[in-house]
């Protein structure tokens, strides 16, 4: 048996800006919104996921303590899409693309800080995959083979010690000054 | 092409421990088993657990001692049939969780939505589901 999340969902304080920021990052992931709607609570919620499985909810509600969760990617190229989008829409840099070797060899992975201080991640598990046969083959391995081996030699000077512990050390370490908000998730009521 | 997917989950908890007494008999129905551990002296911040698929493999699920999460998580588990959700259900009622939903079909999702939810130890609203035909 395969073990899988379901699915789980994040209360945000700005909603409008949260939806901005997920879209963008999650864009090049295959991850869209499913669905949208309002909540009792006069907020809105939307299902995110790939067509037709919403996996990660968005929901108002107020800020949530500092989350960590990672989204698969299928190609390194994915992870530096992601990492570039959620840039440009507004996160902040958590640790740019590279292989983390303290995890596994092939652990090619990024990191962002979104708009409220979440740290978001995407992750590809496997080798990196061979160029599509539409391009230009041999073009499209050798300039990709070049900037993954820089990456990955930049993230080397930075990355073993301090990612390991922000990885392991990110379920549960809170943002300085972030305050709780005490409220209780909407999505129980609706989830019940 | 593999379908996107959350790869992995961390989640903050007040009283590691009780996390631990609590998650480990509760996810065993849904496949996750503790592997990895590093204690607090080791991170220099706060017990870590790593909970993966059964005999191993990447990890799924993180808990980590740095604080109860507000507002609380929700987080599901997906089960492979109805038995292991009801299997869920009682671990976790016997291992500290409070009833939020027992096993049952929720057809406001899909006709063959069969969940139950229980909070954990802080108050995180956990649930297992299986979204197939009984025997399917």
């Amino acid at each position: 048996m395969t073990a899988e999340i379901d699915h789980t969902g994040l209360t945000v304080e700005d909603y409008p800006r949260a939806r901005a920021f997920y879209l963008a990052a999650l864009a090049p992931l295959g991850i869209g919104i499913v669905m949208e709607f309002p909540m009792d609570n006069g907020t809105t919620a939307a299902g995110l996921g790939p067509s037709g499985k919403a996996f990660f909810w968005l929901s108002g509600g107020g800020r949530a303590s500092r989350m960590h969760i990672a989204f698969r990617a299928d190609s390194r190229a994915q992870v530096d899409a992601f990492y570039n989008a959620a840039i440009a829409a507004g996160g902040a840099d958590n640790g740019a693309p590279g292989i983390r070797p303290h995890y596994h060899e092939h652990y090619y992975a990024a990191y962002v800080l979104d708009p409220e201080g979440h740290n978001i991640e995407a992750v590809v598990h496997g080798p990196d995959q061979p160029p599509k046969p539409a391009r230009s083959a041999s073009r499209s391995t050798r300039s990709r083979a070049k900037p993954a081996k820089r990456t990955a030699a930049r993230t080397a000077k930075k990355t073993p010690a301090r990612s390991a512990t922000r990885k392991r050390s990110a379920p549960a370490r809170k943002p300085a000054g972030r305050r709780s908000a005490a409220r209780k998730p909407s999505g129980r009521g609706r989830r019940k | 092409m593999i379908t996107p997917a959350i790869d992995h989950f961390g989640l903050s908890v007040s009283d590691y421990a009780k996390a631990k007494a609590f998650y480990v008999p509760a996810l065993v129905p849904v496949g996750l088993r503790l592997g990895r551990e590093f204690p607090k002296a080791m991170t220099g911040d706060f017990d870590v657990g790593l909970f993966g698929a059964q005999g191993g493999g990447q990890s799924l699920f993180i808990i980590g001692g740095g604080g109860k999460a507000t507002p609380p998580v929700h987080l599901a588990f997906r089960a492979p049939d109805r038995a292991a959700v009801d299997a869920f259900y009682n671990a976790a009622l016997a291992s500290g969780g409070l009833d939020n939903g027992p096993p049952g079909i929720r057809e406001h999702y899909h006709a063959n939505y069969y969940a139950a939810f229980v909070f954990d130890p802080d108050g995180n609203n956990i649930e297992a589901v299986c979204h197939s035909a009984p025997g399917a």
